[in-house]
């Protein structure tokens, strides 16, 4: 049997603010399975943006740990940077492009960073951004020529750059109507079933979260159902 | 690098508008600075050129307050009546300038060359010519004996018909130089060659009044102080072998009196003198390797010859006169430069950090897709470089137009920084309550002009050379690299889902 994807570790994160430190998460166990498409659920404010920042290594628990393929984090990657660009890619709800760069170069950006052969990038950046059902007339255009829709898959497409095992996604609907939520999620279901990719989702949507294999609620910083923990 | 380069090319043209901004303001700062860095520049050359000044010349000279002492003693011993002054008794009070000092001198290790002058006032005539019968009328004896005209002056008795002036080194007679007031028409100045030769170099205006030519001969004839006799002194006929002009217009020295300079070897003067073996000098001119030896030189001499009987001139005061407005040019386009520098760094600080606050989200991207802090500091970086050497190549040829005001606004005045023209008078003897002959020996000290200083000014412009360039690429690559550095270290520490949440 294969180790999990992630594996949270009584992982815990509190933030220091003028009233006083604040328990963002507390004491989480959960596991994450390859090829997994996993939803996380839960009220505003139950910490599920702050476990999927912990996940996506954007932010240090402040308790606990993080195993990717049954490994601590700090012992396989150099730094969180590392970690960031090889072993998981993150799609935030603002999208998060760059805005002067047009949507093939936001793709290619990770490749640069990780530097991919410059001749190799263009092309696979392509085959991200059609594979995300951009047209090719579109590859050229900045962000703010394209549409809410277009700018989350372009996004997607870029957190798929160094083809990274996890997919991490921050409400990636938040902004886009029911329609094109509905395609995004298909577009992720799809990538976890053909690929092998583990997505974590995190929603509010509970419709939405009903499409994933595995549901983690969270309650005020806790894992209330689907820690899946030993 | 490459990709890192690329992408700092593209975030400098995201925004151009701020992009130019930013330029603009360092490239008018550098224009300042550049000027002002190159006129600091070329103003510590021309002060290097001053201190360094080579051939820097002295002279050692009898101590006026020696003379006054001997004359006061001759006219109290002649009953207070200066035509009775006896020049013996004056000469016999006086401690003389020597061989001695003149070889002491010669040891000295920075010395470069020194030569003993005399002066005697001479009279002359001309082959055939019956001596002027002397009369009692002041005025007819002035016009007798001043070929030149003007007034004479006289301390009791004819005035002489010039100023012989005798050295062993034609080199040092400094109004011969290239840039001094005598200039040679015909024949020659004397030389090594002519030694034991009775020669003389006479004026132009004697030559032209008694039709005299090169190779014409005068009989010389010393005249003493307080006696118009002279007929005990020998004769001496001595070969013309030079006429000069006088450049200057005017009195050559004195009060008033317009009395030809003649030039004669040691040997012939020590003849007139009807002692051959005299081994005293009026002054001793020394010339020293550099300008900067002047106060060993002085140290040393008061060793040689005490300072109390002679007195030492030098052009120390005169150079100093001339390189203390280029000093203060020097120091003012520093101050220029370091202002302009510092209010170009405090805007360029100000500015990066507007320009690194509108990019955070950028860098909170960067950071989330896996970005290494070194490269998204390289990113920045180079994108300041990029800037800075844009503002740069504006900044240069701007110097053209800041060179054609900046300058003058940091030049001094030379009016205000020259002496009086008149200068410092000359110590010959005779000073003080006396009016007195100049009698010349090189005059070491003459006035700054304001024309010299304004020589040394004018040399100091702002060309550019590449180093001046090269200073002011690295100030404006510091200057922009400190402007980013503030803003970039403060982000660099923010962790990326707080740059996004910042953002958000």
């Amino acid at each position: 049997m294969t180790e999990p994807a992630l594996t949270c570790s009584a992982l815990g994160k509190t933030y220091d603010t003028p009233a006083g430190p604040v328990a963002a998460l507390s004491e989480v166990d959960l596991e994450i399975r390859d090829g997994e498409f996993a939803a996380i659920v839960g009220p505003s404010g139950s910490g599920k943006t702050t476990l999927l920042s912990l996940l996506g290594g954007l932010e240090k628990p402040s308790s606990g740990g993080i195993l990717v393929q049954g490994e601590p984090l700090h012992r396989r990657f150099r730094d969180l940077s590392d970690y960031r660009r090889r072993q998981v890619g993150f799609v935030f709800q603002a999208y998060n492009l760059v805005p002067h760069l047009s949507a093939i170069e936001n793709v290619m950006l990770p490749m640069e960073l990780a530097a991919t052969p410059r001749l190799r990038r263009r092309e696979l950046a392509a085959e991200l951004l059609t594979s995300m059902g951009i047209p090719k007339e579109r590859f050229g255009h900045r962000p703010l020529r394209l549409s809410g829709g277009e700018q989350q898959r372009v996004a997607i497409a870029r957190a798929l750059a160094n083809t990274p095992p996890i997919l991490l996604a921050d409400e990636p609907t938040g902004n886009l109507d029911e329609a094109t939520s509905d395609q995004i999620i298909a577009l992720l279901r799809r990538m976890a079933d053909t690929s092998g990719l583990s997505v974590v989702l995190v929603t509010h949507n509970l419709r939405i979260a009903g499409k994933a294999d595995h549901v983690v609620r969270l309650n005020s910083g806790r894992v209330e159902s689907g820690s899946r923990a030993a | 690098m490459l990709d890192t380069i690329i992408r700092a090319a593209r975030g400098a043209v995201r925004s151009p508008t701020r992009t130019l901004i930013v330029v603009l303001v360092l490239a008018v700062g550098l224009s300042f600075a550049l000027t002002s860095v190159a006129l600091a520049l070329a103003a510590e050359d021309e002060l290097d050129k001053i201190h360094h000044t080579t051939g820097v010349e002295a002279s050692l000279t009898v101590n006026p307050e020696q003379f006054q002492a001997a004359i006061s003693a001759a006219l109290e011993e002649a009953g207070g009546d200066p035509s009775k002054i006896d020049p013996e008794v004056i000469d016999s009070q006086i401690e003389q300038l020597t061989d001695e000092h003149l070889s002491a001198i010669e040891q000295l290790p920075y010395v470069r060359n020194v030569s003993g002058t005399k002066t005697q006032p001479v009279e002359y005539s001309l082959p055939g010519q019956e001596e002027e019968e002397e009369t009692d009328d002041p005025q007819a004896e002035d016009q007798q004996s001043n070929p030149g005209g003007g007034p004479g002056i006289i301390i009791g008795g004819t005035p002489p018909d010039a100023i012989l002036t005798a050295t062993d080194d034609a080199d040092f007679l400094t109004d011969f130089a290239a840039d001094g007031t005598k200039q040679l028409v015909d024949g020659r100045l004397f030389d090594a060659s002519d030694e034991g030769k009775n020669v003389v170099v006479i004026d132009q205006n004697t030559a032209t009044s008694e039709g005299l030519e090169v190779g014409d001969t005068v009989t010389l004839e010393a005249v003493g102080f307080g006696s118009d006799e002279g007929s005990d002194a020998p004769k001496i006929e001595a070969e013309i072998i030079g006429i000069y002009q006088d450049l200057e217009t005017g009195s050559q020295g004195g009060f008033g009196l317009d009395l030809a300079n003649w030039y004669t070897p040691l040997s012939v003067l020590r003849a007139l003198q009807g002692d051959s073996t005299d081994n005293t000098f009026d002054s001793i001119s020394v010339v020293v390797d550099t300008s900067e030896e002047l106060e060993r030189l002085e140290s040393d001499l008061a060793a040689i010859a005490d300072p109390e009987k002679f007195t030492l001139q030098t052009n120390a005061a005169e150079l100093e006169q001339i390189s203390d407005p280029v000093e203060t040019m020097r120091n003012t386009s520093v101050v220029v430069m370091v202002v302009g520098l510092a209010v170009v760094g405090a805007i360029m600080v100000l500015l990066m950090a507007l320009v690194m606050r509108g990019r955070l989200r950028e860098i909170g991207i960067l950071k989330a897709i896996g970005a290494k802090s070194r490269q998204i500091v390289a990113q920045f970086a180079l994108e300041t470089v990029g800037i800075a050497f844009i503002a740069v190549l504006i900044a240069v040829p701007s110097v053209l137009v800041t060179n054609t005001f900046l300058p003058d606004l940091l030049r001094p005045s030379a009016e205000a920084s020259a002496e009086d023209e008149n200068g410092p008078e000359f110590a010959g003897p005779g000073g003080g309550g006396f009016r007195s002959i100049r009698i010349g020996g090189p005059n070491v000290a003459d006035p700054v002009r304001t024309e010299d200083i304004e020589t040394s000014l004018n040399k100091i412009d702002a060309s550019l050379s590449p180093e001046v360039v090269g200073a002011a690429a690295a100030a404006a690559i510091a200057l922009g690299l400190l402007g980013s550095a503030v803003t970039m270290i403060a982000v660099l520490r923010l962790r990326p889902a707080e740059v996004l949440r910042m953002e958000a």
